[in-house]
C-alpha cells in the first residue's frame, strides 16, 4: 500500500505520522512518502507565528471546531514531556484586545484560564476598551516541522523534493492513495475557485523580556490585519497584514512599515528591539477546509485522494484534529479494500 | 543656603532607590551613595527580582502593602514604557500553587498585582502534584540591569557613588548631615544590630526561552522565574549561613524540585549557580536615630533587614526613608564658607 502525501508542511508531515503511526503496525507494506517542492524552512507553516488561538467566530463546518480541541489537547499533553521545546511547544498567556464588548468565543474553555481583562489592564492599551486574557500554546512552525521530520525518518517514511505536476503523475508511479496536503497551490493540482491566498508579512525580532501575545481585533476590519505580537521560543513575531489574493512571496516595505509602526504603538518597549529577520507567507484561505476523499480514475485503476488543504491562517491550531481525521478517511480506504487483518488501533 | 548633605550607605536596591527618592525629592539636598560594593556583586544581583510581596512580622499589613503598591505602580509605569528594557523591568504572568489549600484565604497584595484568581482544574492539571493555585501577573525587575540603570539616573542627577568599605558609620561624620544606612547585611557591623542575620539562597540561572510564566510553590521556597535573559531557578532559605560559595549539592536538588515543577527544564542550557545573603533574621528597620558620640552627633536613618522581599516593596519603602531623611536633615545653615565634603 503506497501512500504518498504531497506537501511538507504541518498539515502534510502531521498527516503523514498521524496515518503511519495508526496503520503501521497492522498494514505491514504500508509504504508513506512525502513529496514536496519546498520542505521547513521553505514552507508557509515556517511563516506562522505558532499560536494555537482559532477565529473569533464559529466555523461555517462545527466539525473544525472539534479539530481545533482536539489539536489543542494533543499539544497540551506534550507541554510537560522534556521534548516539549524541541518540538517547539511553550505554554503563552496573552491578551486579546478589542474596541468594543464581543461575546465569548466558542474556544474559552479549550484554552486555560480564560477570563476577562480587568479596568487596570486594559489601561495598558489606551486604544481598546475591552479584551480577554487566556493561556494558550505556541508550537512554532520551524521546530516542529524538524521534530515531525524526524519522526517521520525513523519511521521510515521517505522523502522527495520534487515539484509534483499532477495526481495522475503519482498514480502512474505507483502511489494507492494520495494525501493532497499543497495548502495555497492546491489549485495547480485541480482547480479550486474557492482557496485564495492571504497574504501575510512578520517580522522577527529579538525581544526576550516580553512574556505575553497581545492581539487586537478590529472587527470591521477582519482577522490578521491588525497588529499582532507573538513571542516564540527565541524571537517575537510581529505582524498585521492579511491581503486576500495577492500572491506576492516578496516581503513589502509598506506592510514593513505598517507592522513595525503599529506594533511600536501597541508595545512601546519594542522600540529598541532588534530585528533579526522579515518573512512573507500565503495563508490557505478558504469558507471551510476541504478535507474530503475523491477517487480519481487513471487508465485501468482508481487511485484514492484524500484531500487536506485550506486551512488559512489557522493550520497550526487545527493540525493534529485535520490529521486524525485524513487518517480516518485512510482507513476507510483501508477497510473498502479489505486490507486489514484487524479493526484499526483506535485513537 | 547650605544643602543637606546625605549619604546614603550601600549600593544594592535599597541603597540606590532610597539615594534617587532623596535626590528627586524637596527641598534639595546633595546625596552620596557610598558603597563596598556595586552592581554586579551585591546582594540585590542575585536576586529573581519577582514582585511578590515577603511578610514581615513587626509591620503592620497596610503599611507593607502601601509600599508594595507604590512599588508596583512605579514599576509598571516603566514597564509599559519605552524605558522598559533599559531598566529591566517587565510584565509576566503565572501560577503559585499548594499542596494543600493554604489557610490564607487571599493574600493581602492580591489586588495589587493583576488578574489575580484561583487556578482553574484545567490548569492544575500542569501540576500534579498539587491541589490548589493563584494564577495572576506581576513584574520581573531584573535585579543586575535594574540597578545599573538606577545608577545611571543618579550619575545623571548628579549623585556620586563613591566606593568605600565603612568600618564605622562615623567615619562619615562631620561631612555628612545625616547618614541613610542601607547596608543590609553590613547592619549587622555598621547599626551593631545582631539581629541581622543572613537567609542565605542559592539560585541557578538556565537558558530556557521556551519558558514564559513563572511557578512558585507554596511559600516559596522552590521557583521557577523566567527573565528576559535566562530563568531563575531556586532556592534555599538557609538561617545563619555566611557561605557565598555554591555548593553542588544544593544545585542539584534545586534543579530536581525546579524539574519536577516544570520538565520541560531538563533541556535547558548555560547552568550557573549564584549565592546570596538575604539580610533577615529581622524584620524591615526604617527608623531614624540620633547617636551621641563624642565628635557630636550622628543623625542617622536605617532602611535595611528587607530579608527575600527587598526588591518587592522597594520603591515604596524608599520614598518613606527619603522623607524620614529629609525630615532630620538640620534646618540651620552651616556658614557659606563650609568646604566640601571630602572622604
Amino acid at each position: 500500500m503506497r501512500v504518498v502525501v504531497i506537501g511538507a508542511g504541518v498539515i502534510g508531515l502531521s498527516t503523514a505520522l498521524c496515518i503511519h503511526e495508526r496503520y503501521q503496525s497492522v498494514l505491514p507494506s504500508l509504504d508513506v512518502r512525502v513529496y514536496a517542492d519546498r520542505f521547513t524552512p521553505l514552507t508557509t507553516t515556517d511563516v506562522a507565528a505558532g499560536l494555537c488561538q482559532a477565529y473569533l467566530s464559529d466555523p461555517s463546518n462545527p466539525q473544525e471546531a472539534h479539530w481545533n480541541q482536539q489539536t489543542f489537547d494533543y499539544l497540551l499533553s506534550h507541554i510537560h514531556s522534556p521534548n516539549a521545546a524541541s518540538m517547539g511547544l511553550a505554554l503563552i498567556s496573552g491578551y486579546n484586545l478589542f474596541h468594543e464588548t464581543i461575546p465569548d468565543p466558542s474556544w474559552k474553555d479549550t484554552v486555560l484560564g480564560f477570563r476577562r481583562l480587568t479596568r487596570r489592564e486594559l489601561d495598558m492599551f489606551p486604544n481598546y476598551s475591552y479584551g480577554w486574557f487566556n493561556t494558550s500554546l505556541i508550537v512554532e512552525g520551524r521546530r516542529y516541522l524538524e521534530w515531525l521530520t524526524k519522526r517521520l525518518t525513523e519511521r521510515g517514511v521517505k522523502f522527495f523534493q520534487q515539484k509534483v505536476e499532477s495526481f495522475e503523475e503519482m498514480a502512474r508511479g505507483g502511489a494507492d492513495v494520495i494525501i493532497n496536503c499543497t495548502g495555497v497551490w492546491a489549485g495547480a493540482l485541480q482547480p479550486d475557485p474557492l482557496l485564495k491566498p492571504g497574504r501575510g508579512q512578520i517580522i522577527k525580532v529579538d525581544a526576550p523580556w516580553m512574556k505575553h501575545f497581545i492581539i487586537t481585533h478590529d472587527l470591521a476590519k477582519g482577522i490578521y490585519q491588525t497588529p499582532y505580537i507573538i513571542p516564540g521560543i527565541q524571537t517575537v513575531t510581529l505582524g498585521g497584514i492579511f491581503q486576500l489574493g495577492n500572491w506576492s512571496e516578496a516581503n513589502n516595505i509598506q506592510d514593513h512599515n505598517t507592522i513595525w509602526e503599529s506594533c511600536c504603538s501597541l508595545e512601546p518597549t519594542l522600540k529598541d528591539a532588534k530585528i533579526v529577520a522579515e518573512f512573507t507567507g500565503l495563508r490557505p484561505v478558504r469558507p471551510q477546509i476541504r478535507l474530503e476523499r475523491e477517487r480519481l480514475r487513471f487508465g485501468s485503476s482508481n487511485t484514492e485522494v484524500i484531500h487536506n488543504y485550506g486551512h488559512g491562517g489557522y493550520g497550526l491550531t487545527i493540525h493534529w484534529g485535520c490529521a486524525m481525521e485524513a487518517a480516518k478517511l485512510f482507513g476507510k480506504v483501508l477497510e473498502e479494500r479489505k486490507l486489514l487483518r484487524m479493526p484499526p488501533p483506535h485513537l | 543656603m547650605h544643602q543637606p548633605q546625605v549619604a546614603v550607605v550601600g549600593a544594592g536596591v535599597v541603597g540606590l532607590s532610597t539615594a534617587l527618592c532623596l535626590s528627586q525629592l524637596g527641598p534639595p539636598c546633595a546625596v552620596t551613595v557610598v558603597a563596598d560594593k556595586v552592581t554586579p556583586h551585591t546582594t540585590s544581583d542575585v536576586a529573581a527580582g519577582m514582585l511578590i510581596p515577603h511578610t514581615y512580622p513587626d509591620i503592620p499589613i497596610s503599611k507593607q502593602k502601601q509600599w508594595f503598591r507604590e512599588t508596583f505602580d512605579h514599576l509598571f509605569a516603566i514597564a509599559n514604557s519605552a524605558e522598559a528594557e533599559d531598566a529591566g523591568v517587565h510584565l509576566v504572568s503565572g501560577w503559585q500553587i499548594f499542596r494543600s489549600v493554604p489557610t490564607e484565604e487571599v493574600p493581602f497584595w492580591a489586588d495589587v498585582v493583576l488578574g489575580f484568581r484561583r487556578m482553574t482544574e484545567a490548569e492544575l492539571k500542569k501540576f500534579p502534584q498539587h491541589v490548589f493555585g493563584y494564577a495572576f501577573t506581576t513584574l520581573k525587575c531584573e535585579s543586575s540591569t535594574y540597578l545599573s540603570w538606577l545608577e545611571k539616573r543618579l550619575r545623571a542627577s548628579g549623585v556620586p557613588i563613591v566606593s568605600r568599605r565603612l568600618g564605622d558609620l562615623w567615619e562619615l561624620h562631620p561631612a555628612f548631615d545625616v547618614v541613610v544606612n542601607c547596608s543590609g547585611l553590613g547592619s549587622r557591623q555598621l547599626a551593631g544590630d545582631a539581629e541581622v542575620l543572613p537567609v542565605r539562597g542559592q539560585v541557578l540561572r538556565v537558558r530556557a526561552p521556551w519558558v514564559k510564566h513563572f511557578i512558585r510553590e507554596g511559600a516559596g521556597l522552590t521557583y521557577v522565574y523566567p527573565g528576559a535573559s535566562d530563568v531563575v531557578l531556586g532556592g534555599t532559605r538557609q538561617e545563619g549561613a555566611w557561605d557565598l560559595r555554591p555548593d553542588a549539592q544544593t544545585s542539584r536538588d534545586i534543579f530536581s524540585r525546579c524539574c519536577a515543577l516544570e520538565p520541560s527544564l531538563r533541556g535547558a542550557a548555560g547552568l550557573r549557580e549564584h549565592v546570596g545573603l538575604r539580610p533577615g533574621g529581622r524584620g524591615v528597620r526604617l527608623q531614624a536615630e540620633r547617636v551621641r558620640g563624642a565628635a557630636g552627633t550622628l543623625r542617622v536613618v536605617h532602611h535595611y533587614g528587607h530579608g527575600g522581599g527587598g526588591v518587592a516593596v522597594h520603591w515604596g519603602a524608599a520614598l518613606e526613608a527619603a522623607r524620614l531623611a529629609r525630615s532630620c536633615a538640620p534646618a540651620a545653615p552651616a556658614p557659606p564658607a563650609a568646604p566640601a565634603p571630602r572622604l
